[in-house]
């Protein structure tokens, strides 16, 4: 954690101070935990399934309901309102898409992965990044979720538990089970495999 | 382990727990010891590794600049400001209300729980001071309680911002419950000091932390033990209070006597899991439930005359322990079928969640026709009244003969959705609008129709299933009716069904909602048996030990069966009831009854003579057993490949070794063989696509099955379960049962805890 982080105020604060009428508590929490909820949604939806809108649609509840936690600081206060957040999204996520069939279908309706933006990045590095977001596809449904929270979103096993309803136990299974299969989807990009990818890579 | 084996699964997910730092100090250490021994898990490290450090990098330069717009900040800055101006507004009004209503629950919590205070009926918005003090904010509280009331108000999960992770939804999903604090006998803290309280009597508690499985249970009142505890998710309910039972002794005990089951909820939940291509967790599994959902598919007849046919089969299993050639009995008591024109007349009050959250996915839509769908099914004799909630609850339609279609489908028709969930108006005002017009001779029915229930506190929650059970009490039933929630299965959608004497139900689609409201609905509301108990005695001389498949929350003593004060089962038009045995030892030789089978019920409510009960009985002889499994029914070969793929599905301690394969070419084998129903639904659709879904999960099945779960807890729990039964039964306790369940406690606590890996 960078030292000034540790100024910050905590989500309580920031929620107490936005139930109080304070608009740029709000913002402050939404900027805070965008790029996680984002990542978890696309493991959801796909890149194309309404990622941002799902977000959007949190963050909206947020706004309009914000939920109870508890005073303080506090390691369970910390990770509350961001279990609140995913778990609200998720239901987002599978309510608009219910279910890995209708995702597949519209992903064979759609384009193959865009370009990614900023052409200064070579092109070794783009088919890296290509290969991995080919490879997350292939897993199932719910390793993607399980994986996106874990390095994604930096959640641990009992929070991605909570977040998604599994058992701790059954989180860790998929996690393991999903890391194996992008291991072997990404065989060529493995340890004593690869040419010079990683050398660009690091 | 060689050092130059394959890595394992287990390994694995131990080696991507360390690599993670979620390992436990033991699982480390095997880690660590086992990396220096075996270059494989080495390499697999390696690769692992690599795989994190691709996603890491993937992930960071996959933030940045797009994400932003992407969501659209202005949009909710706006809605942001709204919010924060409307609360800045209820603050003025809500700080004396939210005081009041706190200091209220405070000192009255006990009088909704007792019922001295009626929250139903008298007052049509019952809630709103306790709605208020949910939005109340939390200095507002702060500033007129001690900080040791706030404290209690949060672990209720009640007050301002105030609420103990875990105890309260933030969505419809059920998910948080399974979040909620560890009581599930692994030990830990928890952090619920109401559920510590609650807990603490029954032994799982002790100076605030959950009780180690290993330390056992003291016994405890048995209505403690039914009863879920708040916020806690169906899943723990299970393990935690039954286990599986164990094989008994003939010559100890002949007799088995347990209360009748229809419910099938275990299986609908399991099913959305194997539908996903994953293992439902394996406390959801009772093995009862999975027997039970197929009655559609067995085809077993009903009774010539009388409330029940009883049928027996005996066969030789067609799995279990070859070594121990065991016997499968197949016990069904078939409920008598009521014609259409001979039903009780139905005063069915539909409560629908009209809020703004139905208007999506067309779930709103499918709850129009699937009412339409069911009015077609009424007779002139029924009556329907339609009651709409979001933030407010209102009548739609009064109690109306169905015969009147014209105004039941403008009224169905014209329904809207916006707004907020105000689910206790709603439900309030339809048990109100349901006693205004209580009928005597009718089946008294509110039907609840929702998307989940979203944000409810424990108290309110609390609240609505008292008052849910005070109108079951005065006769007036409920169901409730999930509607496109997907797999997600609402804890509270489920407790309130139970409460009131109902079905919870969910449906997704048009093909669902016609199963649940033609199909099933209306029959399934016609009781044709009250307290419903079964009793299977064998022959000590001939069997040597029996085991009774699931059934384990059921589980009455022998001489509550002709003790008619004792709740049971209640059984419903059509549906059967079947239990399998499975049975060690058995000589067919001899004269007389192998086995006995009994059934004890009392009529419904309001039908002649209502609380005579009548007994009758079957027996199958030595020579009526099948000598092999080919020859029995398909009822019988259905019902014990289903058995045994609940028993593999939740670990059963009985079922190490099985095979997912095994079972699904027996579902196959037999799916062609079942009867067509009356309904003319296809019998085999069910088992055919169980058997694919087997066949998906099958590696991990197996895994499953060939771990089974540690017998001495399975065991352990059933075994307390069982004198808690035997002991608060009334009537003389079995001195010698009694003798023999604590003798087997004692031994079994005495026991090594779980095996060395």
């Amino acid at each position: 954690m960078p030292v000034d982080a540790m100024e910050e105020p905590s989500d309580s604060d920031l929620l107490l101070a936005f139930g109080r009428g304070d608009v740029a508590a709000f913002t402050a929490l939404a900027a805070r935990h965008q790029a996680p909820l984002l990542a978890h949604a696309r493991s959801l939806v796909g890149r194309r399934g309404g990622a941002e809108d799902a977000v959007q649609e949190a963050l909206l509840r947020l706004a309009k309901s914000p939920p109870r936690i508890p005073v303080g600081g506090g390691e369970a206060a910390g990770s509350a309102l961001s279990g609140w957040l995913h778990q609200v999204l998720r239901r987002v996520c599978l309510d608009t898409q219910r279910g890995e069939a209708r995702r597949r279908r519209r992903e064979r309706e759609t384009a193959p992965i865009e370009a990614i933006q900023g052409g200064q990045e070579n092109v070794e590095t783009n088919d890296t990044r290509a290969a991995v977001e080919r490879g997350l596809e292939r897993l199932s449904a719910d390793q993607r979720e399980v994986i996106a929270l874990r390095l994604f979103g930096e959640k641990s096993y009992s929070e991605i538990a909570a977040i998604t309803g599994k058992k701790k136990g059954t989180v860790g299974w998929l996690i393991s089970a999903g890391l194996t299969r992008l291991a072997d989807e990404l065989n060529h990009l493995m340890p004593g495999q690869e040419a010079g990818a990683r050398g660009t890579l690091r | 382990m060689k050092p130059n084996e394959e890595v394992t699964a287990q390994e694995r997910a131990d080696l991507v727990a360390w690599m993670l730092g979620e390992a436990a100090v033991d699982v480390r250490a095997r880690v660590d010891a086992a990396l220096l021994e075996r270059p494989a898990l080495e390499a697999e490290r390696l690769r692992l590794e690599r795989v994190v450090e691709l996603l890491r990098e993937h992930a960071r330069s996959a933030s940045g600049a797009e994400q932003v717009d992407g969501v659209g900040m202005n949009a909710l800055i706006d809605a942001a400001r709204a919010s924060a101006a409307k609360r800045r507004g209820w603050r003025r009004i809500v700080r004396p209300l939210a005081l009041a209503a706190a200091a209220l629950f405070l000192a009255g919590l006990g009088l909704f729980s007792t019922g001295r205070l009626d929250p139903w009926l008298g007052e049509t918005a019952p809630q709103s001071e306790m709605a208020a003090s949910l939005d109340a904010p939390a200095d507002a509280a702060k500033s007129a309680l001690t900080a040791e009331q706030i404290k209690q108000l949060w672990a209720l999960g009640y007050g301002g911002y105030g609420v103990v992770p875990g105890a309260s939804e933030p969505s419809n999903s059920s998910s948080v419950d399974r979040g909620a604090p560890t009581h599930k006998g692994d030990g830990g803290t928890l952090d619920s000091p109401e559920l510590a309280a609650r807990l603490a009597p029954l032994g799982y508690v002790e100076d605030g932390a959950a009780v180690p499985m290993s330390k056992g249970l003291a016994p405890a009142r048995i209505q403690d033990m039914l009863a879920p505890f708040n916020g806690e998710s169906s899943f723990d309910y299970f393990l935690r209070a039954f286990g599986s039972r164990p094989f008994e002794s003939a010559r100890r005990k002949p007799i088995a006597t347990f209360a009748a089951s229809v419910d099938t909820a275990s299986y609908s939940h399991a099913r959305a899991y194997l539908e996903r291509g994953e293992l439902p967790p394996a406390d959801l599994v009772r093995t009862e439930a999975f027997i039970n959902a197929f009655r559609g598919s067995y085809g077993d007849s009903g009774p010539q005359n009388g409330t029940f046919a009883l049928h027996l089969e005996l066969a030789p299993s067609p799995f279990g322990d070859v070594q121990r050639a065991p016997w499968l009995l197949r016990a069904t008591a078939v409920a008598r079928d009521v014609p259409r024109g001979e039903r009780t007349p139905l005063a069915l009050t539909f409560a629908v969640d009209v809020s703004g959250s139905m208007a999506a996915l067309n779930r709103l839509e499918l709850v129009k026709s699937a009412l339409e769908l069911l009015v077609e099914e009424l007779d002139s004799f029924d009556r329907v009244a339609l009651v709409a909630y979001s933030s407010v609850a209102r009548i739609i339609l009064p109690m109306t003969h169905a015969s009147d279609r014209g105004p039941l489908l403008e009224a169905i028709r014209g329904l809207a959705s916006g707004g907020g969930t105000n689910l206790e108006g709603g439900l309030a005002l339809a048990y109100q609008h349901a006693a205004d017009h209580f009928d005597p001779a009718a089946g008294n029915r509110v039907v609840l129709l929702s998307d989940g229930v979203g944000n409810i506190g424990a108290v309110t929650r609390d609240a609505l299933l008292a008052g849910v059970g005070a109108q079951r009490a005065k006769g007036i039933y409920l169901n409730t009716i999930g509607v496109g929630m997907g797999d997600h299965n609402d804890a509270l959608l489920d407790d309130l069904a139970r409460t009131g004497d109902g079905i919870a139900t969910y449906v997704d689609d048009e093909r669902e909602a016609r199963r649940a409201f033609v199909e099933n609905f209306v029959g399934s509301f016609e009781t044709v048996a009250r307290d419903v108990k079964l009793q299977v005695e064998f022959d000590p001389a001939r069997v040597g030990r029996w085991r009774l498949l699931g059934y384990e929350s059921r589980a009455l003593a022998d001489r509550s069966f002709r003790d008619d004060s004792v709740d049971a089962g209640e059984v419903n038009a059509g549906h059967s009831v079947v239990a399998l045995f499975e049975l060690h030892d058995v000589s067919l030789q001899g004269p007389g009854a192998l086995t006995t089978f009994r059934v004890r019920h009392k009529p419904p409510f309001g039908a002649p003579g209502a609380d005579a009960s009548s007994e009758q009985a079957a027996v199958i002889r030595g020579s009526d057993a099948l000598s092999a499994v080919a020859s029995a029914s398909p009822a019988f070969r259905l019902s014990a490949a289903v058995a045994q793929a609940a028993e593999m599905l939740r670990a059963s301690p009985h079922r190490e070794g099985a095979h997912t394969e095994a079972v699904v070419r027996e579902l196959r084998a037999v799916a062609p063989l079942l009867r067509r129903g009356d309904l003319g639904e296809d019998p085999a659709a069910e088992p055919l696509a169980l058997a694919e879904r087997l066949e998906r999960v099958g590696l991990y099945l197996d895994a499953r099955a060939r771990r089974g779960d540690d017998r001495r807890q399975h065991d352990l729990r059933f075994a307390h379960w069982e004198l808690a039964v035997e002991l608060e039964a009334r009537g003389e306790p079995d001195p010698n049962r009694i003798r023999e369940l604590r003798a087997r406690i004692a031994e079994l606590e005495a026991q090594q805890i779980g095996a060395p890996r």
